[in-house]
């Protein structure tokens, strides 16, 4: 069972890997991330960083949307973590039982603009996001589990789109 | 439950790795700090473990972090130990420690203390495993073999 699907360009990290693993009761981590599916630096990084409760599988997003949609594995209680809302329009486009996405941490660059203090947007990104939002997908923001989650519609207005 | 936390560490340590805790975690527990000085002696320092150990719900387990073993701070949770024997005592506070406490399912009530005493271990256990050079860290876990592009884990 896909439990979340995260969106953060650290990918493996302490609230990731402390935190929301332990909140979901997470026993599998995915990483969906063309970078880190061939960087050995990226990997061992993640593999000390990971819970040792939890198998950590670095997949490219392609590898990640099959290990989501492979039926061996659906008795797992599996976490997804995306590095772009981009990466996780494909996996949602790709993946049906991905239907819960939590924009977690997407640090400033280029255009983007600031909706918290961790998540920041451009407009190529809110169209991803409005592209999961008519697949179905529920898309909240929200970087730890004991902050209120906001809803698309904050989220809009937060970066005045 | 959440479990109530007591820092005792030198000067403003406990403070510090507070704000690392939060931005990990949020705030999942109630915590309290004890910083101790050059001007306290090991009773006024056990004195306030134990104002910190009382200021706090007795509902929740407590559980008391200090820094070094060699400390003061250690000492004084020494002291307070023989008249809060309910609290838990752990020396070596570090981030991994602590995140790793601040999450732990103990349980109240003295029923509980030798199956949370066993939690404890084994988690001092694994956050002293996380010490070390990365390099040996990183050897430690080997290469990540299987094939990125497959559907296997």
């Amino acid at each position: 069972m896909i439990e979340l699907l995260r969106v953060d360009d650290r990918l493996i990290h302490g609230q990731v890997a402390v935190t929301w693993t332990s909140q979901l009761g997470a026993d599998t981590i995915v990483v969906g991330n063309d970078r880190a599916a061939t960087d050995k630096l990226m990997q061992s990084a993640f593999r000390i960083a990971a819970p040792p409760q939890a198998t950590l599988s670095i997949k490219s997003v392609k590898g990640a949307i099959l290990v989501i949609n492979n039926p061996k594995h659906e008795s797992r209680k599996i976490f997804v973590v995306c590095a772009s809302p981009a990466d996780a329009l494909q996996i949602v486009r790709e993946c049906p039982s991905v239907r819960k996405v939590c924009l977690g941490g997407i640090r400033q660059s280029g255009e983007r603009k600031r909706v918290t203090q961790q998540v920041f947007l451009d407009e190529k990104d809110m169209e991803a996001i409005d592209g999961m939002v008519e697949l179905g997908a529920q898309v909240t923001l929200q970087s730890l589990p004991d902050q209120s989650p906001m809803d698309v519609a904050a989220i809009k207005r937060a970066c005045g789109a | 439950m959440p479990n109530n936390l007591v820092l005792v560490t030198h000067a403003e340590f406990a403070k510090g790795i507070l704000t690392s805790l939060e931005l990990i975690l949020g705030n999942p527990c109630p915590t309290s700090v004890v910083s101790v000085t050059a001007a306290e002696t090991i009773p006024t320092v056990a004195a306030m473990i134990k104002g910190a150990i009382d200021s706090m719900d007795p509902a929740n387990p407590t559980v008391v972090l200090t820094d070094i073993p060699g400390g003061s701070t250690t000492q004084g949770a020494i002291l307070v130990s023989a008249e809060r024997p309910d609290a838990y005592y752990v020396a070596g506070l570090n981030l991994g420690l602590l995140l790793e406490i601040a999450l732990l399912p103990l349980e109240a009530g003295p029923a509980a203390r030798e199956s949370n005493l066993a939690l404890l271990r084994e988690t001092s256990e694994a956050s002293r495993s996380g010490i070390g050079l990365i390099d040996d860290l990183t050897a430690g876990v080997g290469d990540l073999g299987g094939d990125s592009e497959s559907g296997e884990l």
